[in-house]
C-alpha cells in the first residue's frame, strides 16, 4: 500500500520534471548561445564548439567587441541600473497611492463611493495605446520627455493596484479598525498602524506584480527615452545591433545577466508571494 | 457626533487618501482618455499640413467601411484562441502541483535526488564523450531539474514553471524569433527529423484554421502551421506557468479538504473529484482570469507583431493594437487611429459585460 | 514582523532618494569646450567615424555626433515634433517625403544656394524627385545609386557558363540565370542563380511611375506593374531563380543592414546580385576573411583541392533592360535632412555643405561606398581597390548606370510610403499565394490606394480644392473611371 503511494508520488515527479525541462529548453539555447562567437550562432547544436565566455565581458565593457576592437558604445550597467531605479520608484509610489485610495473605496464611507471607484474600474479596459499618444503630447507640453521623472509619473498611478488592493482590504474584518476607533485613533492612524501591516500578503503581491510589469515595459519607454543614459533593459536590447546585423550571442548574454538575479529574488520570495495571492483571493 | 458631520469629515479624509492616485489618475488616464475620444472626431495629425478640423464620424464611418479592420479584428480574435488553452493549461498545472510531492519515507528524497544526479552526469559524459554536446547539455539540465525537484519538490518545479514569465518582454521575443527559424532554428532542427517538410512558422500564412474559406483579402495560405501558431505557442509558454497558475494554486490552497472527504466516501473517481469540486469552487478564480484574458487579449499582439513579424507575413499577425500603432505613427494620422482604438474599447468593454452577466449567472448556481 | 510600518516607509523612501542622488550624479555632463554640439542619426557603418572626424576638423566650433541608437522613421518623427530630435537625420527614399510631410525636414533651398549644394547645380538630375518635396530642396544626398548586376565570378566558372554581357534583355538574363542554379535538398549545395532580383527591376526597367504627371492619378493598376508582377511570380515560381523574399529573410537569419544577402554572396550561395557598389564595404571584409583562409590552408600543405577555401572573383555589368528598349534604371539616394525643429538648425546645414564638398566625395569613394552626390566629384579619390573585387570596373558601370536613371514622382495626394506600404502586402500575398491572379491583386491595391487618397482629400480642403482644379472632381474615383479607356 505504501509503495504504491510512494510509487505514485515518483511518477508525479517524473510527470513535473518533463514538463519542467520542456519549459526551460528556450532557456537552456539562450545559455549556450550566449557563449557562442557570432559565426556559431545559426549553427544546430545548443552549445558553442568554440566557446567565447567573453560575450558576458564584451557586454559589460571591459572586453572589446571582436568586430570593431573597441569597447561596446553601448552601457549595459547603466541599463540595469536604469530599469531598477525606475521599476523601483514606480512600485514604491503605486504601492503606497493604490493602498492609500483602497484605503478611501473600502474603508471610508462616503457618498458617491461606488460610482467613483466603478469609473475607476472600467479605465483598466481601455486599451493602452488609446492613452499612449495623448500622454505623450502631455510630456511634451510638461518638458518631461526623455528624463526619469517622465518614465516614472504615468505608470506610477494604477487603477488595478487600487482594484487588489480594495478586495484585500475588504477581507479584514472591521473589528479591527473598531477597535483602533475606540482607543481614539484617526483614519491615518488606523490605516498605518492596523489595516497596512495586516494587508501585507497584498503589498507584496502588488509590489512584485508592479515591478516585474515595469521592469519589462517596452513601449513608453521606446516612445519617451532618447538618450544612452535613460535606457531601460529591453530598449537597450534592441541596440545590439552590429554593423552586420543584431548580434544575438551579445543579446543572449545581457538576457542571462538580466535573469539570473530576478530568479534569485523569486525563490527568495516565493512564500510571500503564493501566501499573498492565498490570503487575498479573488473575491468577487 | 451627528451623523452628517461625521460623513462631511469622512468625505475630507477620503478625499485626502485618494487625492495622489485620482490627481495620477485625472492626469495620465482621464485627461488623455477625453482627448483621444475628441480626437477620433477630428482629423487630428501629426502633418502641420492637415488642420484640425472636426469631422463627425467620418473617421468611424471609414473604419467600418475598411475590409483590413475586420482582417485585423480576425486576426486578434484568432490569437486569443490561445486563451482558453492556457487556462486549462494553468490549472492542470496548478493541480498537478498541489499532489503530494513529499515521500513518505523522507530519506526518499535526498537519495532520490542523489541518483539522478549520478546518472545524469554519466549519461551527459557519455554522450559528450561520444560526440553529442546538445544531447549531453540536455541529459546534465534533466539531471539539475530532477535532483532540485526531488529535493525541494513542488517549490521547485513552481519555479521552473514560472521562468518563462521573466524574461524581459524584447529578449523573449528575440530569443523565439530565433527558435523559430525554418532553416536554423532550434524547432523546425528538431521537427526536420521528423517531417518531411517541417511548418514555416513566422514565414507562413498558414494557420490551423486556413481550412476555412476566408474572404480573399485576409490572405489565407491554407491548412498548417503558421505565424499565428507561432505567437501562440510563445504565448502559451509564457503564460502557463505564470501568473494564472500562481492564481489557482492560491484558489486550490482555500478549498476546504472536508470537502473532498466527503467525495472520497462516496467514492468519488478522481476525474469526478475534479469535475464536481475542484473546478466548481475554482469558479471565481477563473471567472477573473477570463475577464482579464478577454481585456488583455483583445488589445494585444502589439510587441510581437512589432519585433517578431512586422505584422506579416501579409498582415496575418496584424493585431488591432498593431494597426492603431501603424495608423498613428507610421501614417501620422492620430485621428483615426484613435477612432480605431475606442472601437477597440467598446468592444472589449460590451465582452466584459457580457463574461460577467454569463459568469455571475454561472457562479449563482 | 514587528518592524512599524512607518518606519518601512521611510527606509524604503530614504532609499530611494539615495538612488536618485546616484542616477543624477550619473548623469552624463555636457562638452564644455564651447563646441555646438551636433546630433546625426543614421546606422553603424563603419565609415561614418571618418566622415564625423573629417567635418569636426574642418569646422572646429561644432562637434558632430553619431546617433545610430534611435534610427528609424517614426522615431525621428515623433522626437522631432516633442522637441528631442536629432539635428540631422537620415532618411531613404520615400521617408524623405514623409519627414518633409510632417514638416520635419527643413527648407533648406534658400541656404543650398548661399552655401554651394543646391539641386539644380550640385546633385545628379536623376535624383531631383527625390530630394525635393513640393518644388523645395529639403535635404542633400550622402549617396546615390542605382541598381547594376554584380557577379561572382568562380560560380560562372564553376557551371561553365560565360559572364553576363551588358547588353542583355530579360528573356536573355532569366535563361542565363537558370543556367547557373542549382537546387539542392542540401543548402550548402544550393546556387541561386541571383538575388535582390523582384518586381521592381521590372517596374523600373520599364520606366514605371506610380502617379500620373499631375500626381493626381494612381498607375498602380496600369501596365508596368502588372508585368512587373506576373514577372515577378514567373522568376519565382516558374523559373525558380531566386528565393522568395521570406525564403531570403530565413536565409539571412540575422539580417540587418543587408549583411545576411552579403554573406550568402560571399560564401556562394548566389551567383548574381543586383545591387550597388555599397556591397564593397562589407565584401572587402569577408574577401580578406577568405584570403586568410586560403593562406591557412597552404600553410597545411595546400594538397586537397577539394576542401581549398573559395575566394571571391566579382564581375559587374549593367542590369539588363526591357526587349525592345533602352535600359532604365532607378536611382535612390539616402540623403540627409536637417530638423526644422532644431535650435541649431543653421549650424547643421554645414554638414550639408560638406556632403557636397570634395573632402566628403574622396572619403565615400576611398571608402567603396555609393557615389557622391554631387557629381562633379564623382571620380574623387577611386582606387583600383581590391583587384579580386574589380572595383573600378564596378565604380564605371555604377556612373555608366546614372546616365540611365530616373527616379519616382512624387504626388501631393498621397506619399509614396503608402504606395509601398500597400504593394509590399500584395507582393507578401502573391508570394504566399501563386494561385490569385495578377490583376485581382493590383485591383486590390489600387482599390486601397484610392481610399487613402480620398481620405487625404477629405482632411484638407487646401489639398482637395487643388485636385479639383486639375482633375475637375473631388472624387478620386471618379478622377480615375473618367480616364479610363
Amino acid at each position: 500500500m505504501l509503495i504504491w503511494q510512494e510509487l505514485k508520488t515518483f511518477l508525479r515527479h517524473l510527470l513535473m520534471i518533463a514538463v519542467a525541462i520542456l519549459m526551460i529548453v528556450p532557456f537552456l539555447w539562450m545559455i549556450g548561445t550566449s557563449f557562442k562567437p557570432h559565426s556559431e550562432v545559426e549553427r544546430e547544436s545548443l552549445l558553442p564548439e568554440q566557446p567565447q565566455p567573453q560575450n558576458y565581458s564584451i557586454v559589460l565593457r571591459r572586453a572589446p567587441d571582436p568586430y570593431t576592437g573597441k569597447l561596446l558604445d553601448l552601457n549595459f550597467p547603466k541599463w540595469y541600473f536604469n530599469s531598477l531605479f525606475i521599476a523601483a520608484w514606480v512600485t514604491a509610489l503605486q504601492v503606497l497611492t493604490s493602498c492609500m485610495a483602497a484605503y478611501a473605496f473600502a474603508r471610508i464611507e462616503w457618498k458617491g463611493r461606488d460610482k467613483v471607484f466603478f469609473l475607476y474600474l472600467s479605465t483598466m479596459m481601455i486599451p493602452g495605446l488609446v492613452l499612449m499618444l495623448p500622454n505623450y503630447q502631455i510630456m511634451v507640453a510638461l518638458g518631461l520627455v526623455n528624463t526619469y521623472i517622465g518614465l516614472i509619473l504615468p505608470a506610477a498611478f494604477s487603477a488595478f493596484g487600487t482594484f487588489l488592493m480594495r478586495q484585500f482590504m475588504l477581507g479584514i474584518p472591521k473589528s479591527y479598525d473598531e477597535a483602533a476607533e475606540m482607543d481614539g485613533a484617526n483614519h491615518l492612524q488606523i490605516f498605518l498602524d492596523v489595516i497596512l501591516p495586516l494587508a501585507r500578503p497584498g503589498m507584496i503581491t502588488l509590489t512584485i506584480f508592479t515591478f516585474l510589469g515595469n521592469f519589462q515595459s517596452f513601449f513608453w519607454p521606446l516612445v519617451m527615452i532618447k538618450d544612452d543614459y535613460l535606457r531601460t533593459l529591453p530598449i537597450g536590447l534592441l541596440s545590439f545591433t552590429g554593423q552586420y546585423g543584431p548580434q544575438t550571442e551579445l543579446i543572449m548574454a545581457a538576457t542571462v545577466m538580466n535573469i539570473v538575479p530576478l530568479i534569485i529574488l523569486f525563490i527568495a520570495m516565493q512564500k510571500q508571494l503564493v501566501a499573498g495571492i492565498q490570503l487575498g483571493g479573488v473575491k468577487g | 457626533m451627528n451623523t452628517s458631520t461625521r460623513e462631511r469629515g469622512n468625505r475630507r479624509v477620503a478625499l485626502l487618501f485618494l487625492a495622489p492616485n485620482f490627481l495620477g489618475f485625472c492626469l495620465f488616464a482621464l485627461v488623455p482618455l477625453v482627448l483621444s475620444l475628441a480626437g477620433s472626431f477630428t482629423t487630428w495629425s501629426l502633418r502641420p499640413s492637415v488642420p484640425l478640423q472636426f469631422i463627425g464620424l467620418t473617421n468611424y464611418i471609414q473604419l467600418f467601411q475598411d475590409k483590413n479592420f475586420y482582417f485585423y479584428l480576425y486576426n486578434t480574435g484568432y490569437l486569443m484562441l490561445a486563451m482558453p488553452v492556457s487556462i486549462a493549461g494553468a490549472l492542470t498545472l496548478a493541480v498537478l502541483l498541489n499532489q503530494q510531492f513529499q515521500f513518505k519515507r523522507a530519506r526518499y528524497q535526498p537519495r532520490l535526488a542523489l541518483t539522478a544526479a549520478v546518472i545524469a552526469a554519466l549519461g551527459a559524459a557519455g554522450l559528450w564523450l561520444t560526440g553529442s554536446p546538445s544531447l549531453a547539455y540536455l541529459t546534465a539540465a534533466l539531471g539539475l531539474v530532477s535532483a532540485l525537484g526531488f529535493l525541494f519538490g513542488s517549490v521547485s518545479y513552481r519555479t521552473f514553471f514560472y521562468l518563462p514569465h521573466f524574461t524581459a518582454g524584447a529578449a523573449t521575443i528575440i530569443l523565439w524569433s530565433q527558435l523559430y527559424n525554418p532553416n536554423f532554428g532550434l524547432i523546425n532542427q528538431v521537427l526536420g527529423r521528423f517531417m518531411e517538410q517541417p511548418p514555416g512558422w513566422l514565414t507562413s500564412t498558414k494557420s490551423l484554421l486556413g481550412f476555412l474559406p476566408l474572404p480573399a483579402h485576409f490572405n489565407n495560405g491554407g491548412f498548417g502551421l503558421g505565424a499565428r501558431e507561432a505567437i501562440m505557442i510563445m504565448g502559451i509558454w509564457g503564460a502557463i506557468g505564470g501568473n494564472t497558475m500562481l492564481l489557482y494554486l492560491a484558489g486550490l490552497s482555500n478549498i476546504p479538504p472536508d470537502l473532498y472527504e466527503a467525495a472520497d466516501i462516496d467514492g468519488a473517481s478522481p476525474w469526478q473529484r475534479f469535475w464536481h469540486i475542484t473546478f466548481p469552487q475554482l469558479a471565481p478564480t477563473t471567472f477573473f482570469v477570463c475577464i482579464m484574458g478577454v481585456i488583455g487579449g483583445l488589445q494585444g499582439g502589439f510587441e510581437q507583431a512589432r519585433l517578431m513579424t512586422e505584422g506579416g507575413p501579409a498582415g496575418t499577425t496584424t493585431t488591432v493594437s498593431y494597426y492603431i500603432y501603424t495608423q498613428g505613427f507610421e501614417r501620422l494620422d492620430l485621428g483615426y487611429g484613435s477612432a480605431v482604438a475606442w472601437v477597440l474599447f467598446v468592444l472589449i468593454l460590451a465582452l466584459t459585460l457580457a463574461n460577467w452577466k454569463y459568469g455571475s449567472r454561472r457562479m449563482a448556481d | 514582523m514587528v518592524c512599524s510600518v512607518r518606519i518601512v516607509l521611510g527606509t524604503v523612501f530614504g532609499v530611494l532618494l539615495a538612488l536618485t542622488v546616484v542616477a543624477w550624479w550619473l548623469k552624463p555632463a555636457p562638452p564644455r569646450d564651447g563646441k555646438t554640439p551636433l546630433v546625426w542619426v543614421s546606422d553603424n557603418n563603419p565609415e561614418r567615424q571618418r566622415q564625423i572626424q573629417a567635418f569636426n576638423e574642418l569646422h572646429p566650433d561644432l562637434d558632430l555626433r553619431l546617433d545610430y541608437g534611435n534610427r528609424g522613421l517614426e522615431k525621428i518623427i515623433v522626437q522631432s515634433s516633442s522637441g528631442v530630435g536629432p539635428d540631422l537625420a537620415d532618411g531613404y527614399g520615400a521617408q524623405l517625403q514623409t519627414l518633409a510631410d510632417a514638416g520635419i525636414a527643413w527648407d533648406v533651398t534658400e541656404a543650398a544656394r548661399a552655401g554651394g549644394f543646391d539641386m539644380v547645380s550640385n546633385v545628379w538630375p536623376a535624383v531631383w524627385q527625390e530630394v525635393s518635396y513640393q518644388g523645395r530642396q529639403i535635404c542633400y544626398p550622402c549617396n546615390v545609386s542605382a541598381n547594376i548586376l554584380i557577379y561572382n565570378k568562380n560560380i560562372f566558372d564553376q557551371f561553365g557558363v560565360p559572364y553576363p554581357s551588358a547588353d542583355l534583355d530579360w528573356d536573355d538574363f532569366i535563361a542565363l540565370a537558370k543556367r547557373v542554379t542549382r537546387v539542392s535538398p542540401s543548402s550548402r549545395d544550393t546556387v541561386y542563380g541571383v538575388t535582390g532580383l523582384d518586381w521592381r527591376f521590372f517596374f523600373e526597367s520599364l520606366q514605371g511611375e506610380y502617379f500620373s504627371a499631375d500626381g493626381t492619378r494612381l498607375l498602380v493598376a496600369e501596365e508596368p506593374m502588372r508585368i512587373a508582377f506576373q514577372r515577378h511570380q514567373q522568376i519565382l515560381f516558374g523559373e525558380r531563380i531566386t528565393p522568395t523574399s521570406w525564403e531570403m529573410r530565413t536565409m539571412a537569419g540575422q539580417g540587418g543592414w543587408g549583411a545576411g544577402t552579403l554573406n550568402l554572396f560571399a560564401s556562394g550561395r548566389f551567383a548574381m546580385m543586383v545591387s550597388a557598389k555599397w556591397v564593397l564595404i562589407r565584401l572587402r571584409v569577408a574577401h580578406q576573411d577568405q584570403m586568410r583562409r586560403l593562406a591557412q590552408w597552404e600553410a597545411a600543405g595546400g594538397k586537397n583541392l577539394s576542401t581549398r577555401p573559395a575566394v571571391l572573383r566579382l564581375g559587374s555589368a549593367l542590369l539588363p533592360h526591357a526587349p525592345g528598349r533602352p535600359p532604365s534604371y532607378r536611382v535612390g539616394t539616402r540623403s540627409v535632412i536637417v530638423n526644422a525643429r532644431s535650435p541649431r538648425r543653421e549650424q547643421a546645414v554645414e554638414f550639408l555643405k560638406f556632403l557636397a564638398g570634395p573632402v566628403y566625395s574622396r572619403l565615400l569613394n576611398e571608402g567603396a561606398d555609393s557615389l557622391p552626390g554631387n557629381p562633379a566629384y564623382v571620380d574623387l579619390g577611386v582606387q583600383e581597390g581590391v583587384a579580386d573585387l574589380a572595383e573600378l570596373e564596378m565604380h564605371r558601370t555604377q556612373v555608366a548606370a546614372m546616365q540611365y536613371g530616373y527616379s519616382l514622382r512624387k504626388s501631393p495626394f498621397l506619399l509614396t510610403s503608402d504606395v509601398e506600404r500597400v504593394i509590399h502586402t500584395q507582393v507578401s500575398r502573391m508570394e504566399s499565394n501563386p494561385d490569385v491572379p495578377v490583376e485581382q491583386l493590383l485591383a486590390d491595391a489600387q482599390e486601397e490606394l484610392l481610399r487613402l487618397m480620398q481620405r487625404n482629400l477629405d482632411r484638407a480642403p487646401a489639398l482637395k480644392a487643388r485636385y479639383r482644379k486639375l482633375t475637375g472632381t473631388a472624387d478620386v474615383r471618379a478622377a480615375h473611371g473618367r480616364r479610363q479607356p
